[in-house]
């Protein structure tokens, strides 16, 4: 398996020159959309102080998510028509230099930039308002700064094996459909364990809403699990990546 | 060397395009890859360049394959295909993300073709027109001082000037024995004079691959005004004041290649040809 450093550094060379005007774009953004959400937050505290601490935490988790699964999905523009595939391929660097050089960026870098990002947010607001907030309201901010980020860094990792997966998977609309296989393997598999719920003696379809509940419970409880998920997609990007056509 | 053994492919739910092919290409010639529309040369190319994948048999370059994709492979194969895109990024720009990866990049050839083809290297890569396009990118290639130079169509869409811009280039930048160059075409007069060997291919088979010099020792090609009702003529196509003909090099006459005609003949008597230039 061929890897090497120099290389690794001639991809992200690469990448920086080829898009750095959008990187800068989305960085401009994500300051934009978490400074919004934090006014937002800031706004829903005066009415209702521990729903508006829990908004602005979710806020945040949906910028990291959706950022990322947007960030994952579009640098893999590289593979989304035939001449583009033909030049990405063509580069003479190992088919993990160019897995290495793109898992950099949308893991390590965007999860720790945007946390980054949002934990300046957030001790700045506390910084601000602080003070002035019921104590209802800090004892939520201060269980969830804790417990959550790493939850869902935990569920960004899986998340975004899933999605690097389906960007090699799929050559166009990549993340429209892998959201779509994920969405109905999950339903699948609810769908085919409600015909084993027998005794709640209710219909099926209240057996599959009892199941999906279930299933999507525990599922949320096991951030280890995704933890230990993702390096089974990454191996598998590597290989669907390794065989890709053009 | 190329050596394809035994290769057969497919593209998914169809029929093979290739089966059980056996090919080579030796080492120091330009070859004309000809055949018409959907007869598979950009299929052939890129399983050459590894940007396919054999469903049977091997493709391999001086002993390896091109699909492993090894990096020390990759940077001796330059293919430029039929398609291409190129990003938004100055001449030098694009030199400075690129040509790191080719260790014989040679930046004073790049600009000395660049010179010769009347590109001026510091705009913007889009501002090029498309003909300008590809003689950038076929100046990368020649830079990049890669074994193996694959052109998929490369004389679709240039204008006369820049069809001849193209002939020179290649003519005076293959400069070592080591190198192949592939050109695969379907306008075959945009290569005169600057193959030295053919390959065609039609209906998924190598109808034949041979020297140019070795066609014109074993077929005539010869015009008159009057069409001859000699035997010896396989093909006859008519041509402005009278009939290009070809026949069989018996005596060893001094030939002179028409390529399309030549192309025309091959593919309508395949069986001939194969028999007179395999003797």
């Amino acid at each position: 398996m061929d890897f090497s450093i120099s290389r690794l550094f001639q991809l992200i060379n690469k990448d920086i020159l080829l898009y750095k005007k959008k990187v800068l774009l989305a960085i401009v953004v994500a300051i934009f959309v978490t400074f919004f959400a934090t006014v937002l937050a800031h706004n829903l505290v005066s009415l209702n102080a521990g729903g508006g601490i829990q908004g602005l935490f979710l806020l945040y988790i949906f910028l990291l998510l959706i950022g990322g699964g947007f960030l994952t999905s579009t640098n893999l523009g590289d593979l989304r028509s035939v001449s583009s595939r033909i030049s990405y391929v063509g580069i003479p660097a190992s088919t993990l230099e160019k897995l290495v050089c793109k898992l950099l960026y949308t893991l390590p870098l965007y999860a720790g930039g945007v946390s980054l990002l949002i934990w300046i947010f957030f001790k700045g607001y506390m910084a601000m308002y602080g003070d002035v907030l019921p104590a209802e309201a800090l004892g939520i901010a201060e269980k969830m700064s804790t417990v959550l980020p790493l939850y869902f860094l935990r569920l960004y990792v899986f998340g975004h094996a899933v999605a690097l997966f389906f960007s090699f998977f799929y050559n166009t609309y990549a993340s429209i459909k892998g959201a779509l296989v994920c969405i109905t393997a999950f339903l699948s598999f609810c769908f085919i364990r409600s015909f084993f719920i027998t005794d709640r003696g209710f219909g099926l379809l209240e057996n599959f809403g009892q199941s999906t509940w279930e299933v999507s419970s525990y599922l949320s409880m096991q951030p280890n699990a995704f933890m230990v998920l993702a390096p089974i997609f990454w191996v598998l990007s590597y290989f669907v990546f390794k065989r890709k056509s053009v | 060397m190329i050596s394809i053994s035994d290769m057969t492919y497919s593209y998914p739910k169809k029929q093979p395009l290739f089966e059980d092919m056996n090919l080579q290409f030796e080492q120091g010639k330009i070859y004309g890859l000809l055949g018409k529309n959907g007869m598979g040369k950009s299929t052939l190319l890129k399983l050459i360049g590894g940007y396919l994948f054999p469903k049977k048999g091997l493709v391999k370059l001086n002993g390896e394959e091109p699909q492993n994709r090894r990096p020390h492979l990759m940077e001796q194969i330059f293919f430029l295909s039929e398609e291409f895109n190129l990003p938004s990024l100055s001449i030098r720009q694009y030199l400075a993300a690129f040509s790191p990866f080719y260790s014989a990049f040679d930046n004073a050839r790049f600009y000395n073709i660049l010179d010769e083809l009347g590109i001026d290297a510091d705009v913007k890569l889009q501002q090029l027109s498309y003909g300008q396009k590809k003689k950038f990118i076929i100046s990368f290639g020649l830079a990049t001082g890669a074994k193996y130079l694959i052109f998929d169509e490369p004389t679709n869409g240039l204008d006369i000037p820049s069809k001849i811009d193209f002939r020179k280039i290649i003519a005076e930048h293959i400069t070592t024995n080591e190198q192949i160059v592939i050109i695969s075409t379907h306008q075959i007069n945009d290569l005169e004079h600057l193959l030295d060997a053919i390959a065609i291919i039609d209906e998924g088979k190598i109808v034949m691959i041979k020297e140019i010099s070795e066609i014109e020792e074993s077929v005539l090609f010869t015009t008159a005004s009057t069409l001859s009702e000699s035997d010896a003529v396989i093909y006859h196509q008519r041509i402005p004041g009278g009939y290009l003909m070809i026949s069989e090099n018996k005596d060893g006459q001094p030939s002179k290649i028409e390529i399309e005609a030549f192309f025309n003949a091959v593919t309508q008597n395949k069986t001939f040809f194969s028999k007179l230039l395999n003797r």
